[in-house]
This record gives structure tokens, C-alpha cells and sequence, in this order.
């Protein structure tokens, strides 16, 4: 094993995943045909993707529905052979080579896979992990103890999976998880499917792992998990690196706007101005889009408050939605 | 539609190109063994027992049927209700699954098995009794349908029905007439084991093929001509038919009284 | 070893306790899988009771045999048959590679979170078996015993080679579960004294496929009528199991996920 740099968590260069399709037809006559013979298709489900995590990071990891970020999270986990490229991870380990070893030091979480056992409560599981990584009974419970109170489950960790809210289940995913005290946790979409509530109480116990130390990849289709939770943000799309940087400028990525919404019962009927978009008006409240680089704001503000009465105002950045679904619409075409 | 969705399970159903094959000659090789010193036993010689065995696995085939798992799985998994959105009763949607199905496992598993049981292992597959045997066949085809649909049925009253559909499979495979005759139990037995509806799904097609035109079929310890067996058959098939509405009645009722 | 061993008590602590969540449908399909298993002995007994026999075999030592088989079944399939089911559905629901999160080996945990506690029925019935049997056929000597241990040793050893190779098919064709029927239905010669084999392939029974070792030879042994060639049975045993084993490992390795 080479040496690395502690400081760096992961280290991906050059990544590809080749994967070979069966193709079906819907005719009739296809699909005899396909009695005897399946043609194949390949897909490039990941195409020399690159870069690096530091740490102690929190990253985003965001993608359309088969963008290829699964794949390259089960090659980061060890759990896939690449087709080419590079991966060191952690103390220097290569993830499917060092499988065994390297899986030690990282913990996962699937929102839509548990690693529960259905018919019988959590903590049986939790044991089973105990002797699965050969954690000693005296660390063991340690930190069960520590997890349980941050987590919240000394009750649900004792009643039949089965019977587990979704919430709930997902807070003993978690610390099934984490009772090995890994480095490195993947998230995949621990948040799918939860009330407001509970993905209020996840996102908190997130941040509270990570600022521990643990470096934390997240991947998410919902994109307040990514705002509440990452400064750093990877969009993958089409099996590409489309996007590696802060999350700030990605909400820029195609212009620098602000969402201004206001209520005004005097607002114009037909209201026209350089570089602002209406974007919606229901009676008095009306949101717009600023594009700060035809009209600067204070321009724009002083204005509006010749133009009308105003009861209410409020200046934000664009949602992070308007930015990833331009990057999806333009095929992952921008820079990074 | 089920014959595209099946298409897709073809290497599932061509195993059969090889366990068919393969049932069918243990037991040829335990009929030989066993008769080696008699010749005969029951009035029939070797030949005939092979050729009950041969029909056996080629009719079980065309009978095989998994509406009960379906079902089952359907309302455990919450699926069934929208199956209430049709038009139609799922019972024939069901059935029309069971078509589908069925007659693509005719071209794939049926057919090549007798074609290899009858030319490859050397022993030629006719049924005697053509019309009839179809008939019979077909009759137990439906025959089979229903009692499995029945057996269904029950998961809108347990919630876990592993054990007793095993139950009733372990029934059927040695009740019903899939490995030996029934004629080799003890007569004792015979009775009972026409009262299950098992015996009529499969021993009665297999028998009529096998008996002389002008021979005749034991049911129960008493002789009837294979026409005579073939609606016996029938009445079987009517008498589950009328309690398999009477009971998917009662079973509607509870699912939508439970809210669905 | 004894990790590994702590290990395994944790697993079938847990599948005894998942089991017996429903111990209604744990307990009728403990039973109801025994009575399968049964059927080749309701075979052997209606053939014997209409006066057919196996040459130089009486009843009892042929229910030996298919005593042996059954408890080498009991011993194995809860072990090995668990772990094809549960890859099976892992792959087939694309949890698999959860496994592949743990620090272990992959047939470790397989092995580990995959025992199956219904197929002690088996074990218990074939214990029956063979006490009745020996009951009847007299207790063996010593020597007798001591060739019995290592041949039905071997024997579990070929039902593990077969079953860990049903698991990588499995793996490869997915959700496939009638793959377990080519096993069952070529293993299930191996209940039946050799006899039934005809002369000119009853060699390959014993090398390479040693099927008469499953539990012919051990029973043999106890009968104190040993089958010549057993050994090559014992090395074809041994070669296949890590002949298995090298495809097992080699499927894991090549097991494609679906990426997204």
C-alpha cells in the first residue's frame, strides 16, 4: 500500500465503469427472437470521472436518475470493479482491492436498502454487526450508549423492524452504521421519504458526525439536504464530472440573479424593467427574478419604491433547484 | 402480454428440458428395478408404468399453476386493489395469466420433453383415447386453476400461507397421482383419496390416456370407461367451480369491509 | 476458527429468532417440508407393498438409505441451501453488495446470515428414519461404524459442493429457483440403492459425480455390505467441493450491480 497524505479522504482520478445492456424489443417478433439471442449495448455509466475529498469534508453528490453516481459510489465503497482509473482512499487503501480492510474504516447508509432485519428489532442487528467487526464489548457498548442518546432510539432499537416509522428505521440505520466508528460515511439518500421532523433530526445528527471529523459523501435528490448540509457540491451527469466546487457559485453557475419576493397591493398591473423576470403574482404577492449583472439591486430597489407601496420584502439567492436543473438541461455541458 | 412477459423467464421454463428428461427416466430405471423379477404388477407390465410416469410429467406441465403464490402475494403486498379498478374480476385475469403461461410453456417445455422422452429415451408417448385425453386434460387444466385460486383466496384471512400451500403441494405430488398411481395405494384409501380434488386434476387425464379403448379406469376401487371417468371429471370441475365464487364472495367482501 | 465460529452462533441465534416470529408457519413448514422429503420413502413402501422389491434390498435397508440421505440433507441444507435462497433474493432485490460492505469474506456471510432453520425438520425425520431402519436390520459393528463416519462425511461434502454451485447459478441467473430443481431431482437418485442404475453408467455415479456417495455408501457401510470404488467417490467429493467453491468465489468477483 502507497503512503498518502492523511489529510485526503479520497483521492478518484480517470474513473470509468463500463456496463454491457441486454436490449428487448416489444414486438412480438422481437421478443421471440429474443428466446435464442439478446443483443447487447454497452453503457458508459461512468466516463473518466476526477476528483478529490479532503478529510473531515461534507460533499454533495448530485445527478439525474441514472447519471452513473450510484456507480461510482459502489466503486468508491469497494463494492464494484472499475473498467479504468484510480481510486486511494482513507491510509492509502485501493477500495475493491483492499475490500476487506478498507471496508472496516467506512460506514453506509441507504435510504431505499436496509440493513435491518425485518421481523426482529434493531438492537439484534446491532449485535450481529458487534461480532461481524470484531468490536470489543466495552467499545461496543460505549458506543451504542453515545448513539442511542444522539439518535434518539433507546425504545425503537428494541421493537420488531416491521413495526418501525420510517423515520425511526432510518435513525437505526444510522447507528447501525456507525457503531464501528468509520471514517468515511456514503449517504445515499438517507433522507427519502421522511416528514419534515425527521429530516430535521437526521440532517442534525449529519452535521454533528461530521463535525467529529468524519468525512461524510452525500448523495440526494433533495436538495435542501445539500443546502443545509454541504459547502461543497459533485454533479455527475451522463457518467461525467459536470460540477466540483462550492456550492455558491453553482446557484450563479448560469448568471447572477436574486429572488426577490414582495407583497404590494400598488403594484403595477404591467411592470417592465431591464433584467427582471416575473416569475409568479397571485393578488398582492408577486416574486421576481433580478439579473444582477443587467440591474444591480440597489437600482432596482429604489425603483420599486417609486413605483409602489410596499408591505413586505424579501432579497434571497436563487433555490439550488434552478441551478442543478439548468446543469441537467445543458447535459452536464458547463465547467467545473 | 403474458406470453411477452414469460418469454422473458425462458431459460426458467427450459430447465424443464432437462428435469422433465430426467424425472421421467428415475422413474423408468426404479419401474425396471423394481419388476425385474415380477414382469407384472396390478395387470400392467413395465411398459405401461413408464408410460403412466412419461404422461405424468408431460400433463403436469401443462397443468402447472401458481395463482395461489400469486394471489397471496398480491394481497399481502397491498397490489390486489388495483386490481379492483378493472373492469373484470381478477379471477379471469388470473386465468388469462394462467394461458399465457401455460402455452408458451407447451413450445417450450411440453413438447421438446415428450419429443426427447419419446425419440431420444426410446419410449414413444401416444395417448390412447385421443379425445377424451384432451378433454380430460383441459378439464384439469381449469380443474387445477381452481383449487390453487382457492388456496389463494385464503390470504385474505392469513397473513402468512408459506406453510399451508406447501401443505397442499405435498398433497398434490403424492395424492394426486404425480408419482405412483393411485391404484398402488391400499384400497382402504381409495375412497379418501378421490374425495381430494387432486386426483381428478391429474391421475384421471393420465389414466384415460393410458386405458384401451374399450378398457376401463379404477376410480375408488370401481371400474368406469374413460368417458364415463371424463365426466366424473367434469363434475368435479363444476362442483369447485360453484364453491370457488361462493368463496372469492366472501373473500371480496372482507377485503373491502377491511377497507382494502 | 473460533471468530468464525462465534460468528455463526450470532447468525442462527438471529434466524432462530426471525423464524419464530410466526411460529404457526415456522412449525407447518418444518413439518410440511419433512413430508416432501418423505416421498421417495411412501414410493419405496407402496412399491414393496404390492409385492416389488429392489434385487438383494429389503424394505428396511432401503428406508436406511433414504434415512442417511436425509439426515446428510439435515445437516447441509440449513447451512448451504439457506445461503443459495438468501443470495438469491439479495441479488434478485440488489441488496447483495450490502454484504460487500462487511469486513468478512462474502460465503462468510452468506454462510452467516443465511441459516435456515426449517430444514432441521429434515434431520429430525431422517434420524427416524434410520433408527426404525436399524431397528429392523440390526445395530452395525464397530468397523461398520467407523467406514459409516468418513463416507457420510464425504457425502456432506458433495451436497455442499452442489449447493454452493446452485448459489453462484443463482447469482447468474437470477431469481432462477428452479435451478434447485435440477439439484433435487439428480440428487434425489442418490436415495435408491444402486441397482437402479443401469450397468454402463453406474460407474460415474461413484467418480466424477459421486451421487451414490450422498448416502448409499454410508448406509452400505452401516449394512455391512460395502460398495467397491468408494474411495474414488471420497476424492470426486473433495475435488468438486473446491472446484465449487473457486466458481463461487469467481461469480462474487464478477457480479455486476446496476448503476445509477
Amino acid at each position: 500500500m502507497t503512503t498518502r497524505p492523511p489529510e485526503f479522504a479520497l483521492q478518484v482520478e480517470g474513473l470509468r465503469k463500463t456496463y454491457r445492456i441486454f436490449r428487448r424489443g416489444s414486438t412480438f417478433m422481437e421478443a421471440l427472437k429474443t428466446l435464442w439471442h439478446r443483443p447487447t449495448t454497452p453503457v458508459q455509466a461512468v466516463d473518466d470521472v476526477s476528483f478529490t475529498l479532503k478529510t473531515g469534508e461534507m460533499v454533495g453528490f448530485l445527478g439525474p436518475n441514472g447519471a452513473g453516481k450510484s456507480t461510482t459510489l459502489k466503486i468508491l465503497a469497494g463494492i464494484l470493479h472499475p473498467t479504468a482509473g484510480k481510486v486511494i482512499a482513507l491510509d492509502g487503501f485501493v477500495p475493491w482491492r483492499d475490500r476487506v480492510h478498507y471496508v472496516r474504516h467506512i460506514g453506509a447508509v441507504f435510504g431505499q436498502k436496509s440493513q435491518l432485519v425485518w421481523d426482529i428489532p434493531p438492537l439484534d442487528a446491532f449485535h450481529m454487526n458487534r461480532a461481524i467487526y470484531g468490536i470489543a464489548k466495552a467499545d461496543f457498548h460505549t458506543r451504542l450508549d453515545e448513539l442511542v442518546a444522539l439518535l434518539d432510539i433507546s425504545k425503537t432499537m428494541t421493537q420488531p423492524t416491521r413495526s418501525l416509522s420510517l423515520g425511526e428505521r432510518m435513525r437505526c440505520e444510522f447507528a447501525l452504521s456507525l457503531l464501528h466508528a468509520p471514517s468515511l460515511l456514503f449517504l445515499d439518500e438517507p433522507t427519502i421519504g421522511l416528514d419534515i421532523e425527521a429530516k430535521h433530526k437526521i440532517r442534525a445528527f449529519i452535521k454533528a458526525i461530521n463535525a467529529k471529523g468524519v468525512t461524510v459523501i452525500l448523495t440526494t435528490h433533495d436538495l435542501q439536504d445539500v443546502e443545509h448540509l454541504a459547502r461543497r457540491v459533485i454533479l455527475i451527469d451522463q457518467g461525467k464530472l459536470a460540477y466540483d466546487g462550492a456550492l455558491d457559485p453553482l446557484r450563479n453557475l448560469f448568471g447572477n440573479h436574486k429572488r426577490i419576493t414582495l407583497r404590494s397591493e400598488t403594484f403595477p398591473e404591467h411592470f417592465s424593467m431591464a433584467g427582471i423576470a416575473l416569475l409568479s403574482r397571485t393578488g398582492a404577492a408577486v416574486e421576481l427574478q433580478l439579473d444582477l449583472s443587467v440591474t444591480p439591486l440597489h437600482d432596482f430597489l429604489e425603483h420599486l419604491s417609486r413605483i409602489c407601496r410596499l408591505e413586505d420584502l424579501t432579497v434571497s439567492d436563487p433555490p439550488l433547484e434552478d441551478a442543478v436543473r439548468g446543469l441537467y438541461r445543458a447535459g452536464g455541458k458547463s465547467g467545473h | 402480454m403474458t406470453w411477452k412477459e414469460w418469454a422473458a423467464y425462458r431459460t426458467h421454463m427450459a430447465v424443464s428440458l432437462l428435469t422433465g428428461p430426467l424425472r421421467f427416466l428415475i422413474m423408468a430405471w426404479l419401474w425396471t428395478a423394481t419388476l425385474a423379477e415380477k414382469g407384472r404388477v396390478l395387470d400392467h407390465g413395465r411398459e405401461e408404468w413408464v408410460a403412466y410416469s412419461g404422461l405424468a410429467v408431460l400433463i403436469g406441465y401443462v397443468l402447472f399453476d401458481f395463482a395461489d403464490w400469486n394471489l397471496h402475494m398480491l394481497v399481502r403486498t397491498g397490489r390486489f386493489a388495483n386490481y379492483l379498478l378493472l373492469p373484470f374480476p381478477h379471477l379471469f385475469l388470473a386465468f388469462a395469466q394462467k394461458l399465457g403461461h401455460r402455452s408458451l410453456a407447451l413450445l417450450i417445455e411440453a413438447v421438446p420433453v415428450w419429443a426427447l422422452i419419446s425419440w431420444w429415451l426410446g419410449h414413444p408417448l401416444l395417448p390412447n383415447n385421443p379425445l377424451p385425453f384432451m378433454l380430460s386434460v383441459i378439464q384439469g387444466f381449469v380443474l387445477t386453476y381452481l383449487i390453487n385460486y382457492a388456496v389463494g383466496l385464503l390470504g385474505f384471512w392469513m397473513t402468512r400461507t408459506e406453510g399451508l400451500r406447501r401443505c397442499l403441494v405435498l398433497l398434490r405430488e403424492t395424492l394426486g397421482g404425480a408419482y405412483l398411481p393411485l391404484a398402488f395405494f391400499p384400497l382402504a384409501w381409495q375412497p379418501v383419496l378421490f374425495l381430494l380434488p387432486y386426483a381428478w386434476a391429474l391421475y384421471i387425464p393420465i389414466s384415460i390416456g393410458l386405458a384401451p379403448a374399450t378398457g376401463s379406469i379404477a376410480i375408488a376401487g370401481q371400474e368406469f370407461t374413460p368417458w364415463q371417468a371424463l365426466a366424473g371429471q367434469s363434475l368435479v370441475m363444476a362442483v369447485w367451480g360453484v364453491g370457488l365464487f361462493g368463496l372469492q364472495s366472501l373473500a371480496m367482501r372482507r377485503f373491502l369491509a377491511a377497507g382494502g | 476458527m473460533l471468530g468464525f465460529l462465534r460468528l455463526y452462533a450470532h447468525g442462527i441465534r438471529l434466524a432462530f429468532l426471525t423464524r419464530l416470529a410466526d411460529r404457526f408457519d415456522f412449525i407447518a413448514s418444518l413439518l410440511v417440508m419433512l413430508g416432501i422429503e418423505l416421498t421417495p420413502t411412501l414410493i419405496t413402501v407402496l412399491l414393496y407393498g404390492q409385492g416389488l422389491s429392489f434385487a438383494d434390498w429389503t424394505l428396511a435397508q432401503v428406508i436406511l438409505v433414504q434415512g442417511v440421505f436425509l439426515v446428510g440433507k439435515g445437516i447441509t441444507f440449513p447451512i448451504f441451501a439457506g445461503m443459495a435462497w438468501a443470495v438469491s433474493e439479495k441479488v434478485r432485490e440488489g441488496t447483495f453488495e450490502l454484504l460487500l460492505l462487511k469486513p468478512r469474506h462474502p460465503l462468510i456471510l452468506c454462510l452467516v446470515t443465511a441459516y435456515d432453520a426449517e430444514d432441521l425438520g429434515k434431520l429430525a425425520g431422517g434420524l427416524v428414519l434410520m433408527f426404525f431402519a436399524l431397528g429392523q436390520t440390526g445395530l452395525p459393528a464397530l468397523p461398520d461404524i467407523a467406514l459409516f463416519l468418513p463416507l457420510f462425511f464425504f457425502g456432506l461434502v458433495f451436497f455442499a459442493a452442489g449447493l454452493m454451485l446452485l448459489t453462484a447459478l443463482l447469482m447468474i441467473w437470477v431469481g432462477n429457483f428452479r435451478l434447485y430443481e435440477i439439484f433435487d431431482t439428480v440428487t434425489a437418485l442418490g436415495q435408491y440403492p444402486p441397482v437402479i442404475w443401469p450397468k454402463r453408467i453406474r460407474q460415474l455415479a461413484l467418480a466424477p459425480f459421486p451421487i451414490l456417495g450422498l448416502a448409499v455408501l454410508p448406509a452400505s457401510a452401516l449394512l455391512h455390505k460395502p460398495v467397491s470404488g468408494w474411495p474414488w467417490a471420497a476424492c470426486s467429493a473433495v475435488v468438486l467441493f473446491f472446484a465449487c467453491l473457486w466458481v463461487w468465489n469467481g461469480t462474487v468477483k464478477r457480479l455486476k450491480t446496476a448503476g445509477g
